[in-house]
């Protein structure tokens, strides 16, 4: 077997890394006062795993063609890790302070990271699989973490049972799509449908082939969709999502809205548009349905929301719709479509890490036993611009980037979002898309109306540790130079989805 | 030995070699009654009577599970029915999955649910009848999609090129555990060391969580 290891040589890192920071728990514990050493064997990790990835020959093939690290794979795996890293970032001094500072946090962290990594990387469903269920399983964990904390026990245990249901639906539909196909490889199912589409338009003009209208073809497709609606959190597979984005450890949430769907679109976009590229007619018209259901109930619910956790869970539900839609437009826009699609989660990613990590940073006073808890409440909000003018501006930012006011990425990520829609002939989908939108705006606008124009309720006070607001300028700086210089990363979004057809 | 025989013989190496892939349908012709016979399972009488023991005990186990009210009783209906499953696939020539059946589902698991029966001391339960509101709404989706499956499995395609066509005839060596260790180190290689790492991370896991 002719092996190329330097194509694998990220996972490897990371994995070692992950060993790494677990065994320092194991021998290096009495020498230490808390796990900073952890995260900074952590992020030192991502950072190299990071910095190895362009030197990595793209297009290459391992594992009998298991594993191929194409320029999709090396945009989405470079996502992986910033988003990751600035999650270890704002973690840090977060898990002192929630009195949960334990290292196996960070080797978890990693342990996420590889099966997103895996995901983005496999062309064979059996190896998707597997990444999906890596990240999931550390994703219980982690939203778990907090053990004494009730909500989070319950966080917890729903994803835990919701999350496994829908692998088992996932995984079902793998199996159904070998029986119709006779392999899991993602390329070989792509060229045996495609050889079906040609046989059958020779036969009979106008008749698809017996394999493409066989109902258990459809039966797989629909089992799959589901399978990765649930992890992107798309409706109606969005149940879990309130409940354990508000009962998971905040930052957690914050890499939980971005890792996993992030991971979940790189695979829906090698399933459906390279293996099922066959059928788009019909995985078109499901998910043109579950974008608009997923985008409109997204912001309508947001807007009834008092707490910001919990409406921030609502509307990375409503970005999951906008992504879907971009997803859509690429049945029939390939290029253009997917490019939209890979460049809005990257800006998604920055925006929605920096939104939950002002929520993250900003604690308030409880009033009966006198300590600082965390602020969740968009009362906790009101007065913050007096109190601390620069943390609310950072917030300003983000919320203007969540409903796509320009300068910022989100204004750019909507724009060629919805211009890919049009350039489809979907225009009704882009009206649509765009009239969400607008609903958006009030909820988070009115976030800023608290901040700005409010006097303050409550003792407020801001998580000041250097780690923190190193994330924090890392994300907004990234917000603002993708939304004023678009260009040179919507280049590379395009050069990254070229490859996959 | 005959050289039709001789090329069966090549064909069951090749899917040694590639058992996922369809080798040895793109190569056995439906049409050559004798290499079929010969490649697919043998679905004689002897293994008709076998299946028909197993798949209804199967059920009858699986129903009792569900009705029995002692929970001991249960899950020893459960074991039953995993017996029963790994006996079909014996039938289906998958030995190894058989073997892995009974040690991991009807052993391992069945004494993990015991345990947690003893443990959390469950006696009868209650024997109420009233069923919950929305019964009849699950009965009708369930049966639904009963309905949907059994079309799924009586489709016949209107024309030449179905399904059929694809499904993969299989050796008798092909479920056995040489078999799937070669291909498991070979081609499935990466996907065996992801799952390795997938156990690591749950038991790392269920200490975090369960550890004070």
């Amino acid at each position: 077997m002719n092996l190329n290891w330097t194509a694998i040589l990220p996972e490897i890192f990371i994995t070692l890394t992950a060993l790494g920071v677990l065994g320092i728990d194991l021998f290096y514990t009495r020498y230490q006062k808390d796990k900073t050493l952890n995260a900074i064997v952590t992020l030192s990790g991502m950072g190299i795993a990071f910095l190895l990835l362009p030197f990595l020959s793209a297009k290459t093939q391992i594992f009998t063609s298991l594993f191929v690290l194409d320029p999709l794979a090396i945009f989405f795996k470079m996502v992986f890790l910033i988003s990751g890293s600035m999650t270890a970032l704002i973690s840090i001094n977060y898990l002192k302070m929630e009195g949960f500072d334990l290292g196996e946090y960070y080797g978890v962290l990693l342990f996420s990271i590889l099966g997103m990594m895996v995901m983005a990387s496999a062309n064979d469903f059996i190896l998707i699989y597997l990444g999906l269920e890596l990240m999931t399983v550390s994703f219980y964990v982690l939203s778990g973490f907090f053990k004494t904390d009730l909500r989070s026990n319950e966080a917890a245990l729903k994803y835990l049972i919701l999350g496994g249901f829908a692998s088992a639906l996932f995984l079902y539909g793998i199996s159904l799509l070998y029986g119709v196909t006779g392999s899991t490889e993602i390329s070989y199912i792509a060229g045996y449908l495609t050889e079906q589409t040609r046989t059958g338009a020779d036969s009979v003009a106008g008749v698809t082939s017996a394999v493409l209208s066989h109902p258990l073809l459809s039966l797989s497709l629909i089992m799959l969709l589901a399978g990765l609606c649930f992890k992107v959190a798309a409706v109606p597979f969005h149940m879990w999502t309130p409940d354990v984005y508000e009962g998971a450890p905040t930052s957690v949430t914050a890499f939980m809205s971005v890792g996993p769907k992030a991971a979940g679109f790189v695979v829906m976009l090698r399933v459906l548009l390279v293996a099922l590229g066959a059928l788009e007619k019909q995985w078109m018209v499901i998910l043109a349905v579950i974008s608009i259901l997923t985008m409109t109930l997204g912001n309508i619910v947001a807007i009834a929301q008092q707490n910001v956790k919990r409406m921030l869970a609502y509307s990375s539900i409503a970005h999951a719709g906008y992504i879907l839609l971009g997803i859509v437009a690429s049945a029939r826009v390939l290029t253009a479509g997917s490019a939209s699609v890979v460049f809005y989660i990257l800006s998604y990613a920055f925006m929605n890490l920096g939104a939950f990590t002002v929520l993250l940073a900003l604690r308030k006073e409880d009033k009966q036993t006198g300590l600082m808890v965390p602020a969740m409440d968009l009362e906790d909000f009101s007065g913050l611009s007096k109190r601390d003018p620069l943390t609310a501006f950072l917030m300003l930012i983000f919320m203007f980037s969540l409903t796509g006011i320009p300068p910022t990425a989100g204004f750019v990520g909507k724009f060629y979002l919805f211009m890919s829609a049009v350039d489809a002939n979907l225009v009704w989908l882009a009206v649509i898309g765009v009239i969400n939108s607008a609903i958006s705006a009030y909820y988070y606008l009115r976030i800023l109306v608290y901040i700005y124009m409010k006097e303050p309720k409550v003792v407020q006070s801001v998580d000041n540790s250097s780690s923190l607001w190193v994330a924090l300028y890392v994300m907004a700086l990234a917000t603002l130079l993708i939304g004023i210089l678009p260009n040179l990363l919507f280049n590379v979004a395009r050069a990254s989805v070229v490859s996959l057809f | 030995m005959s050289q039709k025989n001789e090329r069966i013989l090549s064909y069951l190496l090749k899917s040694i070699k590639y058992p996922g892939k369809q080798q040895i349908t793109s190569c056995l012709s439906r049409r050559d009654t004798s290499v079929k016979k010969y490649a697919s399972f043998k679905h004689e009488e002897k293994d008709l009577t076998a299946f028909l023991i197993f798949s209804t005990l199967a059920i009858l186990g699986a129903l009792l599970t569900v009705t029995a009210r002692n929970p001991i009783y249960s899950v020893l209906f459960l074991a039953m029915t995993f017996l029963q499953i790994s006996g079909l696939y014996a039938l289906l020539q998958a030995e190894f999955i058989a073997i892995v059946q009974i040690a991991v589902y009807a052993g391992a698991i069945m004494v993990l649910f015991l345990f947690v029966v003893m443990f959390l001391d469950v006696k009868e339960i209650a024997t109420e009848k009233n069923f919950h509101p929305i019964a009849p709404v699950c009965l009708i989706l369930a049966l639904v999609l009963l309905g949907e499956f059994l079309v799924f499995i009586f489709y016949k395609p209107s024309r030449e090129g179905g399904l059929s066509e694809t499904v993969t005839a299989v050796g008798q060596i092909y479920g056995t555990a040489e078999n799937i260790g070669r291909t498991l180190f070979s081609q499935y290689l990466l996907p065996f060391e992801v799952a390795s790492i997938l156990l690591l991370m749950a038991i790392v896991g269920a200490v975090v969580l369960a550890k004070r």
